[in-house]
């Protein structure tokens, strides 16, 4: 994992120890972003069990692509 | 295997079901395209001709229709959601056509080009100003891919939304 070595602003992400980090691009890392993100998210649903879901539909009338 | 892990695997086999082949947009491709960020958003770009069976198997699986347009529905089932965009124009359709597939943990699945992506991004802002993450979603694939983006493609979404001056402002 390629953790930068400051907090300047570009750090991507501040995982929970507050170490800002950006996965290096391409598969020569064997990281999987997706991966990453599920062992976050089992954090995250254990921090905050309750998950604010949608309350309202999508909004506007700009579709255009 | 997480919660989220399984909405999503079981959505990924009610499209194989119904014989379409949805590419992951939002949030959740945000994180595929290296982003990693918490997030629950499981949107799908489905080829419009899909949308009355994918909406029908979906009721059956337990969601609800919160919304549902000719662009685009909302369904949510307990703390689930799920959000569709449908591909009828041809921008869209060539987007979903040419969207890679990868191998995840939750099994093969199609993802939009970073460049779709932050059409689609555009789009959500455009509708909705108050949904600030999507501009922080763009500035983020911007900074990570900029050296190989393809430029003319993000000035036409740019163009398309009358907000050409934009991406030099996201651009830095």
């Amino acid at each position: 994992m390629n953790f930068s070595d400051n907090t300047d602003t570009n750090a991507v992400l501040v995982r929970e120890a507050g170490v800002p980090f950006q996965l290096p691009l391409g598969n020569a890392s064997g990281v999987d972003p997706i991966a990453e993100w599920l062992s976050l998210m089992e954090v995250v649903q254990m921090l905050c069990p309750v998950w604010p879901v949608r309350d309202r539909p999508m909004q506007g009338d700009h579709w255009r692509l | 295997m997480s919660n989220l892990a399984e909405q999503i695997r079981e959505a990924l086999s009610m499209f194989a079901r119904n014989g379409t082949e949805p590419a992951l947009i939002g949030g959740l491709a945000v994180v595929a395209h290296q982003v990693v960020r918490a997030t629950k958003d499981v949107d799908f770009l489905v080829e419009a001709e899909a949308a009355d069976r994918v909406h029908a198997a979906l009721l059956d699986l337990g969601y609800q229709c919160l919304y549902r347009s000719e662009d685009a529905a909302n369904y949510v089932r307990a703390a689930d959601g799920l959000d569709l965009l449908y591909a009828h124009r041809p921008l869209a359709r060539r987007l979903l056509a040419q969207a890679s597939e990868r191998e995840t943990p939750m099994g093969r699945m199609r993802i939009i080009s970073v460049e779709g992506l932050i059409g689609f991004k555009l789009q959500g802002f455009v509708n909705d100003a108050t949904r600030t993450r999507d501009l922080d979603d763009i500035r983020a694939l911007l900074r990570i891919h900029r050296s190989s983006l393809d430029m003319n493609e993000l000035r036409e979404y740019f163009a398309l939304f009358n907000k050409p001056d934009l991406l030099n402002e996201l651009l830095g």
